[in-house]
């Protein structure tokens, strides 16, 4: 069948350097390598100054959640998926709470709908600037970096004034949020939001004008969409490349029916096109929030919900600053779950990011990985191995970075 | 949801089919599952497979793949015995599945013929002990695994 | 009180290499908060390097799990005396939330000897400059 054979093809070509990935670290073309002696994050296997293949290795952060879950209760439970992610933490308890509501009868009051969205939407505010930064940090526009992480801590000073918290807020509650919004947050929102939709316009301006971003960015990382989409990739990685699809707008939950997206897309697949993606997310957001603040009904925050849930499978998703977000709760009655299976959208961009980076230069690695959003210890090891000279090296993520700017100030990409 | 969309799904054979919000629920035997996600690839148009979701029963394992697509979950749910645990990977027909097989592989002990990343771990560390069950089977203990492995 | 030259020059110019190891990242990103313009340890002479060659001290934050200790001993091992090592959140100190989990260690004490405990999960940026001020007070103690 002639669709069998294309996708035979692409996954050849995806995972050529899979396809005998061990830990001894053998590669399938050239000279075979000498074993490695210990785990790499990730390997990256040059000829001569092209990239062939990344080989990922992704079990650096693995802690054993998924069954850690089953011996905490359902109360328990949230406050342990908080903090699978620092960045994008509420959309994990907020996934998992969804996920866990449908199970039940209890509907989620109007009050504490709209409250979720204008903290979700301030944790993409968040991660989104946290991003940019990184961004500017790896590509040695170290200003960029002060200067956006110096405008995070507004965002972060509003987080604060609702939940309590800055970073693993345990906010979300089996129906509901745990506490109302304070009084007269309204103008410390509206200053805020005023404060960084000048700022999110000034960072416009620097990323489409400034001449160290652009040589990095323009054309960097480019895919074919009809590749891409075999992948399964989520999240602003999908919509550079023209796919209109974003769960808020899909499948909404929270208040998303009543303050609606606007779904942001872009037809260049490359590092640049993200970034200015989502620096118009950032812009819906701050609207979103606005509307909300000013709309936001009365009434309660939250109703009681007995200890035990019932019996049944649920599946929920959220669209968290990375892309889908996705739950699956298995309960059989009782008073702690007996299955909790999540799929962080980075795992689903991997195989995307690795393609993407085929025929670039190891000075284009930290931008096109970075472009994915992936967390931060993805980055801090890496072994380079080199076909041509038959020799292998290892490099942390600073070393890199460090390489990636003198390469640019000396060379052109061609 | 159009008519046209639903009318399509009776044309799977020998399958258990049912729906509930937005879920609809395909059950069906383990040779079955490429052909079956053939189907959905190409007459149902859904192409984004969210994950795939491995659940220790007791005698059986249950394997489901989400699919998302038109406003609902396609959900394929098989069940495989565990003393066998055996089912052919569906990397054929959608290759983004290669890492969530991989990770039922490592976190049940599923062997999905065809995929390439069976030898090996994916994300559980290289010395955990090859005498010991996966960690998500019900017989795994993680004081046990604790012990082994050397953390206090 | 008098002060070594040494001491007082070790103390006002440390430099740190940050380990991230197998964590949430909510340590690290509280951590590069704070040396960013609003807390700025930047100007107590602190300042993050690239390796652990040219390091006084070692930030590790995170569990760590088995992938990870063998490689933080390694880099303890590269790290030239005098060496501190600070554990920075409830992970790093005694396991955290994560307690009970079958790949994590309860605590970096475990595998290297700790200096100054931070906890917070994660700790406010406040905190961490708090710690760094400890630990600058417990250099000069050491060497008077």
């Amino acid at each position: 069948m002639s669709s069998d054979e294309s996708t035979e093809r692409t996954l050849k070509e995806t995972t050529a350097g899979l396809i005998q990935y061990s830990p001894e670290g053998l590669v399938p073309f050239g000279p075979v390598h000498p074993a490695l002696k210990e785990p790499e994050y990730f390997k990256i296997i040059l000829e001569g100054e092209k990239i062939v293949q990344i080989i990922p290795r992704i079990g650096y952060a693995h802690r054993g959640i998924e069954r850690a879950a089953q011996d905490r209760t359902w109360v328990q439970a949230i406050y342990l998926v908080e903090r699978i992610c620092g960045i994008c933490s509420f959309s994990h308890s907020l996934a998992f709470v969804q996920t866990v509501e449908s199970l039940t009868e209890y509907e989620v009051p109007r009050r504490a709908r709209y409250i979720r969205l204008i903290i979700a939407e301030m944790e993409r505010i968040h991660s989104h600037l946290l991003w940019l930064g990184l961004v500017g940090y790896w590509t040695g526009f170290d200003t960029l970096f002060m200067w956006i992480w110096r405008d995070r801590e507004r965002v972060l000073d509003l987080i604060e004034m609702i939940t309590g918290n800055r970073v693993h807020k345990s906010y979300a509650t089996i129906t509901g949020v745990r506490r109302d919004l304070p009084e007269n947050i309204e103008r410390h929102v509206q200053s805020a939001m005023k404060y960084l939709s000048e700022r999110v316009a000034f960072y416009k301006e620097i990323v489409n004008s400034e001449a160290t971003i652009l040589t990095r960015t323009k054309g960097v990382g480019w895919i074919s969409p009809d590749v891409a989409i075999r992948l399964c990739p989520v999240g602003p990685l999908l919509r550079c490349m023209g796919f209109k699809r974003d769960v808020r707008v899909d499948d909404p939950y929270a208040a998303y029916d009543e303050i609606v997206p606007e779904v942001k897309t872009s037809t260049d697949s490359d590092a640049l096109s993200l970034l200015n993606l989502r620096l118009e997310e950032i812009e819906d957001s701050i609207r979103m929030i606005l509307d909300a603040i000013t709309a936001i009904p009365t009434g309660p925050v939250k109703t009681t919900v007995p200890r035990t849930i019932p019996k049944g499978d649920a599946m929920g998703h959220v669209e968290a600053p990375r892309g889908e977000l996705f739950y699956f709760v298995r309960s059989e009655g009782g008073s702690k779950p007996t299955r909790v299976k999540i799929r962080t959208p980075t795992l689903a961009n991997i195989l995307t990011a690795t393609e993407m980076l085929k025929g670039h230069t190891l000075a284009d690695v930290p931008v096109v990985l970075t472009a994915m959003d992936p967390c931060f210890g993805c980055m801090d090891r890496l072994t380079v191995i080199d076909l041509e000279e038959g020799k292998e090296w290892q490099v942390n993520g600073e070393q890199l970075r460090r390489y990636g700017i003198e390469w640019y100030k000396n060379n052109k990409r061609e | 949801m159009s008519e046209a969309w639903v009318s399509k799904f009776y044309e799977l054979k020998d399958v258990k089919i049912s729906k509930e919000k937005n879920r609809i629920m395909i059950e069906t035997s383990p040779d079955k599952i490429v052909d079956t996600c053939r189907f959905i690839i190409t007459k149902l148009g859904i192409h984004h497979l969210v994950t795939i979701t491995g659940i220790d029963e007791g005698e059986k394992i249950c394997i489901i793949y989400h699919f998302w697509g038109q406003q609902n979950f396609v959900n394929l749910v098989v069940r495989i015995e565990k003393t066998n645990p055996r089912i052919n990977s569906i990397t054929r027909v959608v290759p983004g599945a290669i890492f969530y097989e991989a990770e039922v592989h490592d976190m049940l002990g599923v062997i999905f013929e065809g995929n390439s990343l069976m030898e090996g771990h994916l994300l559980l560390p290289d010395k955990y002990p090859c005498d010991l069950p996966p960690p998500l089977r019900k017989e795994a203990n993680p004081e046990e695994i604790r012990r082994r492995m050397g953390l206090e | 009180m008098r002060i070594s030259l040494k001491s007082w020059a070790r103390k006002n110019s440390l430099w740190l290499f940050h380990v991230n190891a197998a964590s949430c990242n909510g340590c690290d990103i509280e951590f590069v908060a704070s040396l960013t313009p609003r807390y700025d340890i930047e100007r107590l002479g602190a300042q993050l390097v690239p390796s652990p060659k040219h390091a006084d001290v070692l930030v590790v934050a995170g569990t760590v799990n088995p992938l990870m200790r063998e490689r933080l001993k390694r880099i303890y091992e590269q790290m030239p005396e005098p060496k501190y090592v600070i554990a920075l959140g409830a992970c790093a100190g005694g396991g955290g939330v994560m307690k009970g989990c079958y790949n994590v260690s309860h605590g970096v004490d475990k595998v290297i000897p700790v200096d100054l405990y931070v906890p917070g999960c994660p700790p406010r940026p406040e905190a961490i400059i708090y710690g760094l001020m400890k630990l600058r007070n417990k250099i000069e103690g050491i060497e008077k």
